[in-house]
């Protein structure tokens, strides 16, 4: 780790320290909380950090290993001094403290197991502290959360299916020039432009003319329908242009070697040209998969539910914990499918390299 | 057998290929010459239906192609061109086997070919690689190999060595009229390069502006072409040292011993061009032709003849 990548982590370490409260006690859930600061809370235990500090010019990389691991145990002792039926709000100090010790975690060696036992320990303190405001608030919700976290996968899932068929076939009526491939992108594009929540507005008022004239539909103004609708239009631009540019990245001088070799179309597409695009394809699945997963959150303004339930109750309660419970799972979700893509376009992209 | 009678192929309005007739006969090996946008390779894609043509016929194996199933004349005719076309993401050896899996053989059947192809081109170790992993010029043996495997009588090559360094696509030259030597295809080959040309063809067709210009043996083209444009084509006034170059010394030599001491012996196969330029290096006008036996001797006067035997 270069020396000012550390320089700046002590100031910041530093700032967080003196500067943004670490907890808050809370008598109830409406107060604001009363901000507490690391050197009220711990001002022992803060000498104990500053000589790991002192020995980083040392051996600094173990010594600083064992600050990041210091970080949620501090935080959990120092949370112990909250007064009974205290709620215990998380400062500034500590999210500031989370964040460094995930990016510095990363520079590390074996960053990525250091990552996963970093969080371990963090998702401990939240557990192990069944005060703190998040803890509280994510019990009280706990049968919802579940019921909305699957409410969630589905809306992403059916969309995701749903935006796959339509894509597949603008791809093919557009590569065999049945639809002219500017108009497509201009009607894509136009869709990308309109903001979700207009979207979802506009989507209510035909949804509902047609669920009163058809009810057997199953279709209604708001809810899943919607829903689901918007984010077949959003998705489909990335889908769409990702597979046609790599159906159309196939070098010139292979299709026509397939073709002069015998094969029929239909054996040059399936395995010539989808094979060669899979990678650009997956990449396309991977961006419209994260987006959705941030976009359901929007959705959650029509009735369809998901973890935007959470996050817009609690900002109309004023409730960040409430916020959070909808918020954290949603990066969670959008990080975890992102890795999952790029793995296995990497892994497609290998396997065409062995 | 190939037989093109009469063959015209326009784009839009354009006469791309202007009523060309041209026969070539099984077991030899034909080469397109002419310049870049002359129809040669346009000719070639008629033949396995790339390019549907306007008028005349093309015969293949005494029958017309328009009685073939496009797909199924594809499979049975060798096609090499010169970006390989080899698909990037399979190995070498599935991409040899691709003709044969089209036409259903079974797995031992094109196991066995595929090895025997790998062996002919000296590539077996290369069998597992991808071909990224090639060099270009085991790359080009892999295409030629490829558009081998179905064992098909007629091949198409479109300028397959064209994109090698000179070195590689000597050798590949070479490669291939030992092969051809062994194999005896009916093949057409497409290229822009004049050596090339003259060191493969069995029938060569010089093409200009979508005619024949004129066509048959190298030598007989470079000893009598028909118009300046094919003179000029085959060289101009170097078009004498590639005549040297396509004769042997052994057709020159005569029993009558030298006016002079012979300085160098050669052997009867080297060509006229090569002994003139040693007879430069060397600083000497007469040479002794030895092989099995004592041919005679040559004199740098005898070279005047190179034309005329």
């Amino acid at each position: 780790m270069p020396v000012a990548i550390r320089r700046t982590a002590l100031v910041l370490l530093a700032a967080a320290v003196l500067f943004l409260s670490l907890l808050s006690w809370q008598p109830n859930r409406i107060l604001p909380g009363v901000g507490q600061y690391a050197y009220q809370l711990l001002p022992a235990y803060l000498l104990a950090a500053l000589a790991v500090i002192w020995l980083l010019s040392w051996r600094w990389q173990t010594a600083f290993i064992a600050l990041l691991f210091a970080f949620p145990l501090l935080v959990y002792v120092a949370s112990l001094q909250a007064p009974d039926n205290n709620r215990i709000g998380i400062g500034g100090a500590v999210w500031l403290l989370f964040a460094l010790s995930m990016i510095f975690a990363l520079q590390l060696p074996r960053a990525k197991l250091l990552v996963a036992l970093l969080l371990f320990a963090w998702v401990g303190l939240l557990w192990g502290q069944p005060m703190l405001s998040l803890h509280l608030e994510f019990v009280q919700q706990q049968g919802a959360f579940w019921q909305e976290l699957l409410m969630h996968l589905q809306l992403v899932v059916l969309s995701l299916a749903i935006t796959i068929v339509i894509s597949a076939l603008l791809v093919l009526f557009t590569l065999n020039r049945w639809l002219n491939e500017r108009l497509v992108f201009a009607i894509l594009s136009f869709l990308q432009t309109i903001p979700s929540i207009a979207l979802f507005g506009l989507l209510m008022v035909p949804l509902s003319l047609l669920s009163k004239a058809a009810p057997w539909l199953g279709v209604s103004g708001i809810g899943a329908t919607p829903a689901v609708i918007a984010l077949v239009a959003y998705s489909l631009l990335p889908m769409v242009r990702n597979a046609l540019v790599g159906l159309r990245s196939v070098e010139l001088a292979v299709l026509n070697a397939a073709q002069g070799m015998g094969m029929t179309p239909g054996q040059i597409f399936w395995q010539v040209r989808m094979p060669l695009a899979m990678p650009v394809i997956i990449e396309g699945v991977r961006i419209t998969t994260v987006q959705a997963i941030g976009l359901v959150v929007v959705a959650a303004l029509v009735g369809a539910g998901g973890m935007g339930r959470f996050v817009f109750q609690g900002l109309g309660q004023s409730a960040m914990e409430l916020v959070l419970i909808g918020a954290l799972p949603t990066v969670v979700m959008a990080i975890l499918a992102d890795v999952f893509f790029s793995w296995l376009a990497k892994k497609v992209r290998n396997d065409r390299a062995l | 057998m190939i037989e093109l009678s009469n063959v015209s192929k326009y784009f839009g309005g354009a006469c791309a290929l202007d009523n060309i007739s041209l026969k070539v006969p099984s077991g030899q090996l034909c080469v397109l010459l002419g310049s870049s946008g002359c129809g040669k390779s346009t000719l070639l894609r008629l033949i396995n239906r790339m390019l549907a043509f306007d008028q005349g016929e093309v015969r293949v194996n005494d029958k017309n192609i328009a009685q073939y199933d496009p797909i199924q004349l594809r499979r049975s005719i060798g096609y090499a061109i010169q970006d390989t076309g080899l698909f990037p993401h399979w190995n070498v050896r599935r991409n040899i086997a691709l003709v044969p899996s089209l036409l259903g053989w079974s797995p031992e059947r094109t196991e066995q070919r595929v090895s025997t192809l790998l062996d002919m081109f000296g590539i077996a170790e290369h069998e597992a690689k991808m071909p990224h992993q090639l060099s270009g010029g085991q790359a080009q043996r892999v295409g030629v190999a490829r558009a081998l495997a179905g064992d098909p009588d007629v091949l198409l090559m479109d300028e397959p060595f064209a994109a090698l360094d000179p070195i590689t696509r000597v050798s590949l030259q070479d490669e291939l009229l030992s092969i051809q030597q062994e194999i005896g295809k009916t093949i057409v080959f497409v290229t822009h390069d004049i050596d090339e040309a003259l060191k493969l063809a069995d029938q060569l067709v010089i093409m200009a502006n979508g005619c024949i210009a004129q066509s048959g043996s190298p030598l007989a083209l470079l000893k009598h072409p028909d118009s300046s444009f094919v003179a000029e084509f085959l060289g101009g006034h170097e078009r004498g040292l590639r005549m040297a170059k396509f004769t042997s010394v052994r057709d020159l030599c005569s029993q009558a011993s030298p006016k002079r001491e012979p300085f160098i012996t050669v052997p009867p196969d080297m060509s006229v061009q090569e002994l003139l330029s040693l007879m430069l290096l060397n600083g000497c006008a007469s040479a002794q032709v030895v092989g099995d036996r004592p041919y005679g001797f040559i004199a740098i006067e005898d070279l005047q003849h190179v034309a005329k035997c």
